[in-house]
């Protein structure tokens, strides 16, 4: 069930520290009414009447109140709003379809490898010297990264996160906790999409610098070695 | 040539001490040096834009404070970077400052 008073929370204090910059919220936003749809899910103010959430009206805080099995209804609600990229969603997510299995037996079938940023599919080291490099996956919890995803959901979250950001190919992160990532080569697209996926920053490949996201929120999305863990 | 904006840096701090998990790190910094430190990156993350004119530069000027780190500093800057190559980063600084 959504935690529709947390959300709305988070909304005020994301649009409180924006406001204070003079800048308004840009990325996707779920804005509420008081009804609900028939799987008791908000339903938007606007933007459709089926009552399922548009990618546009998808942000983080829905994360926030569902935690990372709100990618389903993220994967769902993209597919809806943007139909022409379906058929290649579907064939990357079949292509993609062990993301989730490479990214948890990393470790095990790359032993002692080097900290650094691998080709998902070969292996290969493959550090970019270009681009912002990012992730959707948020940590369900320390020492639990991977929990609260399936295999389904992962590849098609990969597939759409390909697409979204453009990203040439599909990496794994191998910096502490291994990690899916990918690559894009819009600084302001790669902003917006850490913002909406509760990421805590991207690494610049080219200045070898990261953005680090203020709006991050450490609860939905608990690093390592980062703020009280 | 780029040039801090102390007000600009001023606001980019306070958006960050805002965030209680940000807070925590900067609090925790071993020294003013590191606190330095990250009240530049907190800078970069703000106003840094890759299009501009004169954004080499800009990443050059953000650099600054890092010839000032101690060995404690880039210990503690690597035990709460993130999980990307700043990792190794502090590690190449920590060998060139135990040589």
């Amino acid at each position: 069930m959504i935690d529709r008073k947390a959300v709305k929370q988070y909304h005020k204090r994301v649009d409180e520290r924006l406001a204070e910059r003079g800048k308004t919220f840009e990325g996707h936003r779920y804005d509420f009414n008081d009804k609900h749809d028939k799987l008791g899910r908000f339903a938007p103010k606007s933007g459709g009447s089926s009552g399922t959430k548009t990618a546009e009206e998808m942000s983080r805080a829905d994360v926030k109140a569902n935690g990372p099995k709100e990618a389903k209804q993220y994967v769902k609600s993209y597919l809806k709003v943007h139909p022409e990229a379906k058929k290649q969603i579907y064939a990357d997510a079949k292509k993609y379809s062990d993301a989730l299995e490479r990214v948890r037996s990393f470790r095990t079938e790359h032993p002692g490898a080097e900290d650094g940023t691998y080709n998902m599919k070969t292996g290969e080291l493959q550090n970019p010297t270009s681009g912002y490099c990012l992730t959707f996956h948020q940590n369900f919890g320390i020492g639990k990264e991977l929990d609260g995803y399936d295999e389904k959901t992962y590849a098609l979250m990969t597939a759409i996160t390909k697409h979204e950001l453009g990203s040439d190919d599909v990496y794994i992160g191998n910096f502490g906790n291994p990690e899916i990532s990918f690559k894009c080569n819009d600084y302001q697209k790669a902003k917006r999409f850490c913002i909406e996926h509760n990421q805590y920053s991207i690494w610049d490949a080219k200045t070898s610098r990261e953005w680090m996201n203020d709006l991050w929120e450490e609860e939905t999305n608990p690093i390592k070695g980062r703020g009280s863990n | 040539m780029a040039k801090i904006d102390k007000e600009k840096m001023e606001k980019a701090f306070q958006a960050f001490m805002k965030n209680p998990a940000y807070k925590k790190i900067y609090d925790n910094a071993p020294s003013e040096e590191c606190k330095k430190y990250y009240r530049y990156e907190y800078y970069y993350s703000k106003y840094y834009d890759p299009e501009a004119e004169d954004a080499d530069e800009f990443v050059e000027m953000i650099k600054e404070p890092e010839k000032d780190l101690s060995v404690e500093d880039w210990e503690y800057l690597k035990s709460k970077a993130g999980h990307n190559p700043f990792r190794a980063y502090c590690d190449q600084k920590i060998k060139e400052l135990t040589k």
